[in-house]
């Protein structure tokens, strides 16, 4: 869209990806990420929900280049992701600025390390309301600035893919919404492909073309839900009827998940509430009547 | 303005007292201040004196900087990339317990010349300070700056110039000024020992002399330059690590 820019978006292709964590033994072994398909087209913005501890991470950080698949691949417009490369941009979590960079050199950071040109970076600054602190340090931001600034840098790198990791879920709820606003209007500005990783319903449906919901361990697609919503978006798409509808289905969709998760839990020790409430003193009892009923 | 000084004032007036008093009850022998600055007044234009302190000046800087230069490197590469510290720790860690000092037999026996030995003995009180905090920056450099680095479109060594070196310079320079503190403290034992020339040969020669007031000179003078070295270690931390250095 914006002229001079190197690359437009690029296409994803997860095929088959598993990643396991931890020992040798089967039993040791933990399942983050479960024989996962999933393909996101050039400039589609795509947000993955799931509770903590669904491997969307794990899922991220496989397509980010950081963390080797154990079975199956990341293609990348055809090629096999091998590692990091700065055509594939990320946010995390907490931000990752370097203390002992400036702002502005934390921002310049990409195009100067890789011999490009830095000329961009004031205007970044400019379009993200940092340009009164380019000269401080990330110690002195807060939370939204700090985001903003990592969001600075990696725009700066012009990648074809933006990875991003709950970006948002430290900041206090108003700061986030203004942030998710925000990230609209930059991504609109380039071709990025987007991925970005959330447990924030409202946040996964304002954000994306198309919502996944990963299932919890093994990490797995459950469903992919499509967004009709009209771009651009502002503050009054979340109380659009569609976006309550949206909003709806994907939380029975989840709790229906986290219910499961939790019948299953429940159902490895039958009875003992009941037990223990009807033997005030026999602890022993219940606990043997329990062990008894286990299977 | 006049308060910040109360406390200060305060401390060295008790020091003085105590000084004195010390020396008015159980220890007759010790000189009382003034006649300590008398001596200290004749002594800092004695050109023999000045000798002695660029003497130990040099036995202290010489070896330091070449400590830094080894350390450094070896720390800093050891903590971060886990092979090199196979290869190069275990030897060190053998070496590091056997105290400076000790190895003053030796070195009188293996190296020619006092000039030589007495600076080995200093470098290796700077070495091993230097080398363990090094080390430890390294180490102690959050990984996840690597991995941030490596997506914004660095190598292995630009992520080392970047995230490892800037991520490990507060321990590094903590590193130092331990270091600059034990190459003084193992010069002074070196000098007296094997001295021939310098403060901490000028403090023993004024013992074996008799001489209770230049004891004494000796001893403050090796304080002053100790702590001047330590002072430009500090201004060096405070000009490479400027972001965390200011006081919120």
């Amino acid at each position: 869209m914006s002229p001079g820019r190197e690359s437009s978006g690029g296409r994803i292709a997860i095929e088959g990806l598993t990643k396991t964590y931890g020992g040798e033994a089967d039993d040791e072994r933990v399942v983050a990420v479960d024989d996962l398909d999933l393909e996101i087209e050039p400039g589609e913005f795509v947000t993955v929900l799931g509770p903590s501890g669904c491997g969307k991470s794990t899922l991220l950080d496989c397509v980010a280049g950081h963390v080797e698949p154990t079975e199956g691949r990341v293609t990348v417009d055809g090629d096999p992701v091998t590692g990091p490369d700065p055509s594939r941009g990320v946010v995390f979590q907490e931000n990752r600025l370097f203390p002992w960079k400036t702002v502005r050199e934390n921002v310049a950071f990409g195009p100067s390390v890789r011999g490009r040109s830095t000329d961009r970076v004031p205007e970044l600054l400019e379009r993200m309301g940092l340009s009164s602190f380019a000269d401080s340090y990330p110690s002195d931001l807060s939370g939204g600035m700090a985001q903003r600034a990592e969001l600075a840098r990696l725009l700066a790198n012009e990648p074809s893919i933006m990875l991003m990791d709950e970006p948002f879920s430290a900041l206090d709820a108003m700061t986030k919404q203004r942030m998710q606003v925000e990230l609209l209007s930059a991504w609109r500005e380039t071709d990025a492909t987007a991925l970005f990783v959330t447990h924030d319903v409202e946040e996964a449906i304002l954000l994306a073309d198309r919502v996944v919901v990963m299932t919890a361990r093994p990490g797995t697609v459950k469903t992919v839900v499509d967004v009709p919503l009209e771009r651009p978006r502002g503050h009054d798409a979340r109380t659009t009827e569609a976006f309550t509808d949206l909003k709806r289905r994907l939380l029975a969709s989840i709790h229906d998940e986290a219910g499961s998760e939790f019948a299953a839990e429940a159902g490895a020790r039958p009875a003992t509430l009941a037990d223990g409430g009807d033997d005030g003193d026999g602890d022993d009892a219940a606990d043997s009547s329990g062990g008894g009923g286990s299977p | 303005m006049t308060g910040d000084r109360i406390g200060p004032a305060t401390s060295l007036l008790g020091l003085g007292t105590v000084w004195w008093l010390v020396g008015a009850t159980v220890a007759p022998g010790l000189p009382t201040p003034p006649v300590v600055a008398g001596a200290a007044a004749t002594v800092a234009t004695d050109p023999s004196f000045l000798a002695s302190a660029a003497t130990s000046a040099v036995r202290v800087y010489v070896p330091f900087l070449l400590a830094v230069a080894l350390a450094v490197p070896v720390g800093l590469l050891a903590g971060w990339h886990d092979p090199f510290a196979d290869l190069t720790l275990p030897a060190l860690e053998l070496l590091r317990p056997i105290p400076p000092i000790a190895w003053i037999p030796a070195v009188i026996l293996l190296i020619p010349g006092t000039e030589p030995g007495i600076m080995f003995i200093t470098f290796l009180g700077a070495f091993f300070p230097i080398l363990l905090n090094a080390l430890e920056g390294g180490r102690s450099v959050d990984r996840e700056y690597a991995k941030a680095a490596r997506s914004l479109g660095t190598d292995s060594a630009s992520t080392f110039r970047h995230v490892a070196v800037p991520g490990a310079l507060p321990s590094i320079t903590t590193g130092l000024s331990v270091g600059m503190g034990l190459a003084w403290l193992n010069l002074v034992a070196a000098e007296m020992l094997a001295g021939g020339s310098g403060l901490g040969y000028l403090t023993w020669s004024a013992y074996t002399g008799g001489s209770y007031p230049h004891i004494v000179v000796g001893m403050l003078s090796i304080a002053a330059l100790g702590a001047a070295s330590t002072a430009a270690v500090g201004r060096l931390d405070r000009w490479l690590v400027p972001w965390a250095n200011r006081s919120a």
